[in-house]
């Protein structure tokens, strides 16, 4: 019990050792990293959200692409 | 290379009256119901009210939009119809906030939970001085569009040059709006989180509870193990909340397997614990809570391109990944093939749940299908918009690019607005008309699999059969699909906006959240390493990933550029 106590223990020390030093050290040496980051932060957004009801920014998107479709779709009647 | 049928199991029970209060799946039904029904009468209480204030506004900018020029009134009525939402009525507010999760945090995790009002103060102090600036620059703006609007009236809006000049300022006045709202979203508020999430624990522990009680579970026993697992899945929810976390897509449910597999695979999971852990029960739940997202009507967001991109693109994936999982990788096991199909063709770890509740998938096969999804996920998000720019693509393919294949939504709109906003707009746009896919997607697995894959060589399966094996629980996402699906459509645009998208569904979609987060949590639990090494056997897995990914990648952009470019050039020059 004692062995697995400390394994588990091994895990814990690991996942923060990964997570709280390791993985902002690389993230500090890919600008292309910092830049997504930034972007999330400006735009309030989240990679991890599992479906669109969880990304706040879809309903406004959808507003706007739904104007931009309905005027598309009369330009391209009118052609057609 | 045969395929081992030894561990999969054909249901040939009848089924029988009292299945309805002794199934699980049946349980996950009136359990979602249940839940739905209390969010949509309690916002159906307050529809009289926001009815009447919407044909109000409505009113207000049709009488403003017989002028030549979109008014100051035009845009107060649009906006103070925009703050309409079925989320504040009273009962519905109160049920949000016992449903919230842990909150976001830096470096304290006791942040997560409890924030007080001198914290508060001093987080919220740059950030107020940046609202006020901002809010000093929108009053501005709004008195010299004021100014400019009534030179123009006083001219009957014939002149040109005025109105155009009331125009450029109105613009001027609302981008003012939009920079203080952003800014002000930022401020925090104090809250305790502590005494909402004992009560939410406590009310779904009973909730569950009376369903397992009727399942065959011993009641006692499960509360106390769902106890348990609620707690994992709160710590869950407090690492996934980590602002850094959240970045890099390392979401709640990440975090639930992985605390689940840690304790799993080192201490191990104590038996009383074990109860608890009803991945089944809890997953099925959960989509039925999902259907309520699954709207129909969203198909038609982007129009016919976006549903050549979403709904033509992703079966032609989903069906070539699959025949070429069996007849070239020989996949040893079809449920593991079906489910990363899935997730890498349709939107990632939502359909990798809903496609592994209909085909049975063994809970190690969904655990490695989300491990896939989410590192190429990581990979992609940054090297898509990367190779996006270097390409030159125009910014509305690589939108429509990034939506039709990276798999996380979250991921998809990050990647989107690394392109720019308009590509955000449309990458989301069409990710959101992908996910509306999940429910078809689970439906026709689950009728493939109960008549073409659960039967033996040669047996000719008759429709009561295909009943007998057919997931029930894919019948009730369906049906809470279908039923909000038509609401939304007979009450309008805007009142589905009102009462769905910011109503129940600000209900539904915590309560989803949840149920996953446990049916995860419950998945780590009994999940061991050794086990899951198995199924990489090979590299299979990660081969199929590569090459339906690939194969993704070049059918949309090619889908992408001939709808958006050839066909539909008028949509995009409006977009």
């Amino acid at each position: 019990m004692r062995i697995k106590a400390l394994q588990l223990g091994a895990w814990i020390l690991g996942l923060w050792f990964f997570f709280a030093v390791l993985t902002p050290r690389i993230e500090a040496l890919s600008p292309s990293w910092q830049a997504y980051n930034e972007t999330q932060e400006r735009y309030g957004l989240d990679s991890g959200a599992l479906y669109y009801t969880n990304v706040p920014v879809t309903q406004e998107a959808e507003m706007h692409v739904r104007e931009a479709v309905r005027a598309g779709m009369k330009d391209w009647r009118a052609q057609h | 290379m045969n395929e081992d049928n030894s561990s999969v199991v054909i249901d040939r029970g009848k089924s029988q009256w009292s299945d309805l209060w002794k199934k699980e799946d049946y349980w996950a039904i009136w359990l979602g119901f249940f839940l739905l029904i209390v969010a949509a009468v309690l916002v159906s209480s307050g529809r009289p009210d926001l009815e009447a204030k919407n044909a109000g506004f409505v009113a207000a900018m049709q009488a403003e939009a017989l002028k030549p020029i979109k008014t100051i009134e035009w845009y107060e009525a649009k906006a103070a119809q925009g703050k309409l939402q079925g989320q504040d009525v009273g009962p519905v507010k109160t049920l949000i906030n016992q449903l919230k999760t842990p909150d976001k945090w830096k470096s304290n995790p006791l942040d997560a939970l409890f924030m007080g009002q001198a914290k508060v103060d001093q987080m919220n102090a740059p950030v107020q001085a940046k609202v006020d600036k901002l809010k000093a620059a929108e009053t501005e703006a709004l008195g010299v569009a004021r100014t400019a609007q009534d030179a123009a009236s006083a001219a009957f809006y014939k002149d040109e040059e005025l109105n155009k000049a009331a125009t450029t300022a109105i613009k001027a006045w609302q981008a003012a709006h939009k920079d203080r709202s952003e800014a002000a979203k930022k401020l925090k508020k104090p809250f305790n989180r502590i005494s909402s999430l004992i009560i939410l624990g406590l009310a779904l522990g009973v909730l569950t509870t009376i369903g397992a009680t009727f399942i065959g579970l011993r009641p006692g026993k499960f509360f106390i193990a769902f106890v348990g697992v609620y707690l994992l899945c709160v710590l869950a929810n407090i690492l996934g909340n980590q602002i850094d976390m959240r970045k890099w897509g390392l979401n709640a449910e990440i975090w639930s397997i992985i605390l689940g597999m840690l304790l799993a695979n080192t201490v191990g999971t104590p038996k009383w614990l074990k109860e608890g852990a009803q991945v089944e029960y809890f997953i099925k739940t959960g989509l039925v809570l999902l259907g309520a997202e699954v709207l129909f009507h969203k198909l038609l967001a982007i129009g016919i391109p976006g549903i050549f991109v979403a709904w033509v693109v992703t079966p032609i994936v989903l069906i070539s990944t699959f025949i070429f999982g069996q007849k070239v990788l020989k996949m040893p096991s079809k449920t593991l093939n079906i489910v990363v199909s899935a997730d890498m063709s349709v939107c990632g770890t939502s359909a990798a749940i809903a496609t592994a509740a209909a085909c049975r998938a063994k809970k190690e096969e969904l655990t490695l299908s989300l491990g896939l999804s989410m590192t190429f996920t990581a990979i992609m998000m940054v090297a898509l918009p990367a190779a996006i720019k270097a390409l030159g693509l125009p910014e509305i393919l690589g939108g429509a690019w990034i939506g039709g294949t990276v798999d996380s939504t979250g991921a998809v709109a990050a990647a989107g607005a690394f392109v720019g906003p308009k590509a955000m707009q449309v990458a989301a746009t069409i990710k959101m008309i992908q996910n509306v896919l999940i429910g078809v997607t689970a439906f026709f697995v689950a009728l493939y699999w109960a008549t073409k894959v659960d039967v033996q060589h040669g047996e000719r399966v008759s429709m009561l059969e295909i009943w007998h094996r057919f997931p029930k629980f894919v019948i009730g996402f369906l049906a809470v699909s279908i039923i909000f699906s038509l609401a939304c459509g007979s009450m309008g645009s805007d009142m589905a906006k009102i009462l769905v998208d910011n109503g129940t569904s600000k209900v539904s979609v915590p309560l989803r959240g949840w149920f996953f987060a446990l049916a995860f949590i419950s998945i780590g639990l009994t999940t061991n390493f050794r086990e899951l090494g198995k199924y990489f056997k090979g590299g299979k897995p990660i081969i199929l990933y590569v090459c339906g990914q690939s194969f993704n990648l070049v059918l949309t952009l090619l889908m992408a550029w001939v709808m958006f470019y050839k066909v539909f050039p008028q949509i995009t020059a409006n977009l």
